[in-house]
């Protein structure tokens, strides 16, 4: 912008539109150059300063940002032709309103979920159902002066339920197991097969073994019959390796968490008691499974 | 009215109007300024929209659920690389705007295959990169970080994917129909897209490539 007061200064202008007079193509790229240059600067020095020691580490982010800004500046000069001028005003306006929705959107974004954060561990401390026992801090149960165990997070079906109101409980004591995937587990599918047809595969060697008994030593159909008897207990013995094995790798599994063990936080008395066993909890189960007054 | 300020890029240099237009003097601004400043609204609700994503990915860069992080995941090189070409499109891209301002074909048509060839290396790299993270299990199911990181990055690469669509007719337009007004305009729209394309990307590669490194 040239400083004279020249009415046609005051045209409107496009944003991306340079408000200047370009008879000179060298001159409009020199403009383009330098922005490109310094944009060039700017993101070299952002990517040197990650990874490097020249400034006070815990900084870095700061210093990210505000190189970011700088060359979002740089762009909307050099690039855009956006200026501060009369002509510019609308532009100016426009993007002036653009970012405060944007900084509305995140600032409010970082603003909810820090808060809720901020809230989210004493929630850890009263939910801690599962395996986490280390995260309660037993100072903090006995200010609260009721620890709670809630629905764990993956829905399942309960096993067992070994603690009863009124009971007293020790911290780490298993009151509950859920299962969790509720054989789903294809290995517990197989497993199930397998059972029934180890049962067919007995009761039919079991038939043909009385049959055998019933008919006369010399019989030819008898050595036909115990032949197909040693087929049948060949069947069931490998039926039975195999289950074994598959049962082998359901307890792996029930080890690694397909069976959840809810356990007491703290040391105490049982007061409340949500669940009964083969009680399905869905994803929506809100309540807590039990709730324990410490000792005092 | 001695040296009328002329835009070249604009063929509505006739101010034929007494003093100047816009303001709300001298009649309505022009078509081009009216076009441009459209986009230019146009463009700020897509950053708006761009805002939300990178506003759930701020907050959810540590949800890893155990899984990887971005600092074991991205490659610095690979964005460095990516950088540089969007960059440089930016700065073939102003070359697009001069050629088109004075009217020159061949510069105007080397200008735009350029800023479409750097645009292309960069979705090529972006893809890569993306089928390189699936492949070792760090897709987009994996985490709700990484849910937000292929959302965030892959939704500007759409942009580019499609910026670079609309550069192909735009050659094609301007092969075929020459420095129209109307195609002047469109090519000022382009202009205006790919810059922004260019500045969101600045957002992306300081916030999820970097600062995800430096944490």
């Amino acid at each position: 912008m040239t400083m004279d007061h020249d009415p046609q200064e005051e045209i409107d202008v496009a944003p991306g539109l340079e408000n200047a007079v370009t008879d000179n193509p060298l001159k409009s790229i020199s403009i383009y150059f330098i922005g490109f240059i310094l944009s060039a600067i700017l993101t070299i020095a952002s990517f040197y300063t990650v990874g490097s020691k020249w400034i006070w580490t815990p900084g870095i982010p700061v210093a990210l940002t505000v190189l970011a800004v700088a060359q979002i500046g740089v762009h909307l000069t050099f690039f855009l032709h956006l200026t501060t001028g009369r002509d510019n005003v609308n532009n100016s306006l426009a993007l002036a309103f653009g970012t405060l929705v944007v900084g509305l959107v995140i600032g409010g974004t970082f603003w909810i979920m820090s808060n809720m954060n901020q809230h989210m561990p004493q929630m850890a401390h009263m939910t801690s159902s599962t395996t986490d026992e280390k995260r309660i801090d037993n100072s903090e149960v006995s200010t609260a002066n009721v620890a709670i165990t809630s629905a764990p997070a993956t829905p399942g079906r309960i096993l067992t339920v070994s603690c009863e109101v009124g009971a007293s409980v020790q911290k780490g004591q298993i009151c509950a197991t859920i299962e969790t995937s509720e054989n789903n587990a294809p290995q517990a599918q197989r497993l199930k097969n397998l059972q029934h047809l180890i049962q067919e595969e007995a009761s039919l060697l079991d038939s043909t073994m009385d049959e055998i008994r019933h008919l006369g030593a010399k019989s030819v159909r008898r050595a036909q019959l115990q032949k197909q008897a040693q087929g049948y207990s060949a069947k069931l013995t490998n039926s039975r390796t195999q289950a074994l094995k598959l049962t082998a790798q359901i307890e792996k599994l029930k080890d690694n968490g397909w069976v959840k063990k809810i356990v007491a936080p703290i040391d105490g008395i049982v007061t409340s008691k949500n669940i009964e066993p083969g009680q399905l909890i869905e994803a929506g189960f809100n309540r807590p499974l039990f709730t324990f007054d410490p000792r005092q | 009215m001695t040296t009328p300020r002329q835009f070249s890029l604009s063929a509505t240099t006739d101010h034929s109007a007494d003093g100047p237009r816009g303001h709300g003097e001298g009649g309505p601004a022009s078509k081009l300024v009216i076009v441009g400043y459209g986009f230019w609204i146009f463009l700020l609700s897509d950053i708006v929209m761009f805002s939300a994503f990178f506003a759930a990915h701020a907050v959810l860069q540590t949800a890893t659920d155990g899984g990887p992080a971005g600092r074991e995941l991205l490659s610095i090189r690979n964005v460095a690389i990516e950088t540089a070409c969007l960059l440089l499109s930016s700065f073939t891209c102003g070359f697009i705007a001069v050629g088109a301002e004075t009217k020159r074909m061949v510069w105007t048509q080397a200008a735009l295959a350029a800023t479409g060839l750097l645009g292309l290396a960069f979705i090529v790299l972006e893809v890569r990169e993306f089928i390189e993270l699936i492949s070792v299990g760090a897709g987009p199911q994996r985490s709700a970080f990484l849910s937000s990181f292929f959302a965030l990055v892959g939704c500007h690469g759409a942009h580019v994917s499609i910026g670079i669509l609309w550069l192909g007719t735009m050659m094609a337009q301007l092969y075929v129909k020459g420095f129209r007004e109307d195609i002047l305009r469109r090519l000022l729209c382009f202009n205006l897209f790919w810059h922004m394309l260019d500045i969101v990307w600045i957002a992306i590669f300081t916030l999820v490539y970097l600062s995800g490194d430096a944490q």
